[in-house]
């Protein structure tokens, strides 16, 4: 019982990687696809890849304090664009224009922060809001083309470069990690972001600055998505006005299937990057394979539904079984609209709590109050 | 009438031999529940008991490992229990947060769960329905509008609304069982007995009654029957009229219960004040002064509605004070926020554990150090071997019965659970510790455990302010009793009044201002 108690966390600590590892064993020894286990072919994954690790990993750290930030791509692409077009149209040099673009990509954090921490707007509202009106800053100043000439040599270098045979901007990525990852487990302020992502409300009444922390963590990703808007210059060797967008859906797939792994229930930094390279390396290898170009769509749609179905599924195993660490579902958005429902019908039902632990105080209920309770997060200061 | 099986006319249902393990842990263990028509079965243990298992067993939400239910003359098997099945053996529940909606209308309300009047395409006949739920309302006497919002009604209310709904499919000549779950845990004294006169009158149309409860006075007041489990397994069912409220309490921990915690010292009156409020005013309270000494204990007694959750959470920074002034250790605060007066050393525990009190997936360890990370950051890391030994130790100070740290909140009892809450604030050895109803819900063993730790800080050096509506409790450890009402704190006793007194004085003040 223990001993398969232990095999069961294993896996679902690691079953992404596993998964990850068997994709790349597959494909390696199939005979159809010669092309997978080349040297240039995994040079031009963790090319690709990494500035969609940026934006994921920028995805994750308003998502720990249950903010889901939509405009991370879109933020990017505006970046890149500007970058682009500041060095070529107005001839800056390249460092202004670098600091350029991370100065927009902070102000347009700072914008969706006052948006959602204090004047309290639904994080998926004003981010959708924001993506559609930063689209439409992209092709007002760009007039949807791309900026291929007047680019600085030594950012377009920066793309194809590659430091001990490994591409450079894959060490970003690594960098972006490290840090996200020291700022979430290793620091107060992640300890305090996870609080508030699991009740808002208590995270306030112990001290912890719910709004301040939360406005923080809008700022960082607006922050990080302007440096990748510049990485996606490097990357593109132009600034694109059609990218930004596209990044959207796979960030966050990423992010809510990454949520599965290493740190099962918990946004985490490591299991978003594994999330990233499995689709990445699922979808690479079927197009080698002779796939049509829409399976990279597909898995990224079905990782979204998927992260998110296995985050619902942990949660009621969790419930169910005594004594594991937390396996919480990422589904934290959709429960306050569905509490309301569930606690409707006058029977006892409750998700069945089956860990002998007596609840006949509730504990095992959602509050019901939900309008009382969303009123009362914003009734702090 | 006529298949009833063998026994007592009166039987309403028997459940014999009813056991259910989770892994290693026994809940239930052979555990037999019988039920008359017209009683009132008053079902306690403490938490962690197994009574919570045992409806959600009857409910069907659970299944059984072993255990059969014998109704008027049909047999179930309690292993393949279903909802439906629940139903048709004539169970009903009330849930203890009531699963009222607020923002729907009563006749909303009472439509949730398939009882609204459909078309023929499935829409709701909301004429119809009105028509219907003023009828469901007129049968059980709740004298409101089926179109005003659940909001809308007091507390009592509420809980007949949710009464009602669990009983409107069963005809006016049929009975059912219905089972409450703490029905009166929110509840303030006056609006319980409320409550308690409207079961009684169900149990009197026939119906057998089922009161989940831990406030034993109410077993002895309202019940006539009583069943007691412990450790999953079935103590006695015994006749209310015949028990005391010490053999009640034994029954329920097996053992006799030291209501030793009591008012430490006197506070020294001639320190200087921790906290003082002048003339505070804000949302419910019109006009609040108090001050507030170390190593005292104020008792805040007031109704439901009285504003002492507000008056809290002023002091904390969680509302705003309109007028007034807050003065901490001699200084004015100003619109303060939570986090500000946490770096004061203000405490706080709010009323509603599970939707303010506690992170309900994270671990033990997080539960108790949150908001509190600072302290194990040095040399820019986060030191969480030292964290978790803190916590390991903590964990044993304050009682917390649980078998890891790292186990999850949500897998303790209510009880353990506000230990850990309690013990997150006294390990930061507030100046002032507020505590909204900290005993709510729990059980009478972990309640003198509450009691004890709250004592002994104010020995320490801690001033507490104590929010009740268990009057026991505040005449017991608190040096002065302030009342409450209407917004205005309007008596104060002395330590050494008795319970009983204390009611007669908040009801009569009441009744003053009204």
């Amino acid at each position: 019982m223990k001993a398969q108690l232990r095999i069961t966390e294993f896996f679902e600590r690691y079953g992404l990687v596993a998964l990850l590892v068997a994709v790349i064993v597959f494909f390696s020894v199939n005979s159809a696809t010669p092309q997978f286990d080349t040297v240039a072919n995994a040079r031009n994954i963790l090319t690709d890849q990494s500035i969609l690790g940026i934006l994921a990993i920028a995805t994750v750290i308003p998502l720990v304090a249950g903010q889901i930030d939509l405009s991370v791509g879109p933020n990017a692409g505006l970046t890149s664009v500007l970058c682009a077009g500041l060095m070529s149209k107005s001839g800056w040099p390249l460092f202004p224009a670098i600091l350029a673009a991370i100065v927009i990509g902070l102000v347009i954090g700072t914008i969706n922060a006052i948006l959602v921490a204090s004047v309290g707007i639904n994080s998926i509202i004003a981010t959708l809001g924001m993506s559609s009106v930063i689209g439409a800053a992209v092709l007002a100043y760009s007039g949807g083309v791309s900026i291929t000439t007047g680019v600085s040599p030594g950012l377009l270098r920066l793309g194809p470069g590659k430091w001990l045979s490994v591409p450079t901007l894959f060490y970003f990525l690594l960098g972006i990690a490290l840090v996200a990852w020291y700022l979430l487990q290793k620091t107060p302020t992640g300890k305090n972001l996870y609080a508030i992502g699991s009740n808002p409300r208590a995270a306030l009444l112990v001290g912890i600055g719910v709004s301040r922390q939360t406005f923080g963590a809008l700022v960082l990703a607006g922050g990080i998505a302007g440096g990748a808007g510049v990485l996606l210059v490097a990357a593109v060797g132009a600034g694109s006005p059609q990218l930004g967008s596209n990044y959207t859906l796979p960030a966050i797939a990423a992010a809510f299937l990454g949520a599965t792994s290493i740190q099962p229930g918990r946004y985490n930094v490591w299991g978003t990057i594994t999330a990233v390279f499995f689709l990445a390396i699922s979808v690479n290898g079927l197009t080698l394979w002779g796939a049509a170009p829409w399976v990279s769509e597909l898995f990224d749609g079905a990782a979204l539904i998927v992260g998110v179905g296995l985050g619902v599924y942990a949660g009621a195993l969790r419930r169910r079984r005594p004594g594991r660490r937390g396996t919480a579902s990422p589904d934290e958005m959709a429960a306050a609209a569905t509490t309301a429902l569930h606690d409707a019908p006058p029977v006892l039902d409750a998700p069945p709590v089956l860990d002998g632990a007596d609840h006949t105080d509730g504990s095992d209920r959602r509050p019901t109050n939900v309008t009382q309770n969303a009123g009362a997060n914003r009734a702090g200061p | 009438m006529s298949a009833m099986p063998a026994g007592d006319a009166r039987t309403a249902i028997v459940v014999r031999g009813l056991s259910k393990s989770f892994g290693s842990t026994q809940a239930l263990d052979g555990v037999r529940l019988e039920l008359a028509w017209g009683e009132i079965h008053a079902l306690v243990g403490g938490n962690g008991s197994g009574k919570s298992t045992l409806i959600k067993i009857l409910a069907g939400v659970l299944e059984a490992d072993a255990g059969e239910l014998t109704t008027d003359g049909s047999t179930w098997n309690l292993t393949r229990h279903t909802p439906a099945e629940s139903a048709r053996a004539g169970f009903r529940f009330v849930h203890q947060d009531l699963g009222i909606v607020p923002v729907l209308s009563v006749g909303d309300n009472l439509g949730l769960g398939g009882h609204f009047v459909r078309g023929p395409l499935g829409t709701i006949r909301s004429r119809r329905s009105r028509r219907r739920a003023a009828e469901v309302l007129r049968r059980f006497d709740l004298d409101v509008d089926p179109r005003v919002t659940a909001a809308s009604l007091s507390t009592p209310q509420r809980a007949l609304l949710a009464i009602a709904r669990a009983l409107q499919d069963v005809d006016e000549s049929g009975r059912a069982i219905l089972v409450l779950d703490e029905p009166t845990a929110a509840l303030p004294a006056e609006e319980a007995s409320e409550l308690l006169r409207t079961l009684r009158r169900l149990a009197e149309a026939g119906h057998s009654v089922v009161l989940v409860t831990h406030r034993l006075d109410e077993v002895r007041r309202a019940a006539d029957r009583v069943t007691c489990i412990r450790d999953g397994r079935h103590v006695g069912t015994l006749d209310a009229a015949d028990l005391s409220e010490a053999r009640l309490v034994e029954l329920i921990l097996g053992g006799k219960l030291e209501r030793s915690v009591t008012a430490a010292r006197p506070a020294d009156a001639s320190a200087a004040p921790v906290l003082e409020l002048r003339h505070v005013a804000g949302g419910p309270l019109r006009d609040v002064s108090l001050t507030l000494r170390p190593g005292e204990i104020v008792g805040i007694a007031g109704l439901l509605g009285s504003g002492r959750t507000e008056l809290m959470e002023m002091i904390y920074g969680a509302r705003r004070i309109e007028r007034g002034d807050l003065v901490v250790r001699g200084t004015a605060v100003r619109s303060p926020s939570t986090s500000a007066m946490t770096r004061r050393g203000i405490a706080f525990i709010p009323e509603d554990r599970i939707a303010a009190g506690i992170f309900p997936q994270e671990s033990v360890a997080t539960n108790m150090t949150a908001g509190q990370s600072e302290r194990y950051f040095s040399r820019l890391w986060l030191r969480t071997g030292l964290l978790l030994r803190d916590v390991a130790r903590d964990v044993a100070t304050y009682a917390v019965r649980t078998s890891s740290v790292h186990l999850p909140i949500d897998a303790l009892s209510g009880g353990n659970q506000q230990k850990v809450v309690l013990g997150r604030w006294l390990r930061t050895s507030p100046t002032v510790l507020l505590l909204d109803e900290p005993t709510q819900g729990i059980d009478v063993g972990s309640r003198e455990t509450v009691l004890g730790l709250v004592s002994e800080a104010s020995r320490a050096g801690t001033a507490v302010i104590l929010v009740s509506s268990e009057f026991e409790e505040l005449t017991r450890i608190s040096h002065r009793v302030l009342v409450l009402c209407d917004g205005r704190i309007v008596d104060e006793h002395p330590h050494g009044m008795t319970s009983h007194d204390l009611l007669e004085s908040v009801l009569e003040k009441q009744r003053a201002t009204r």
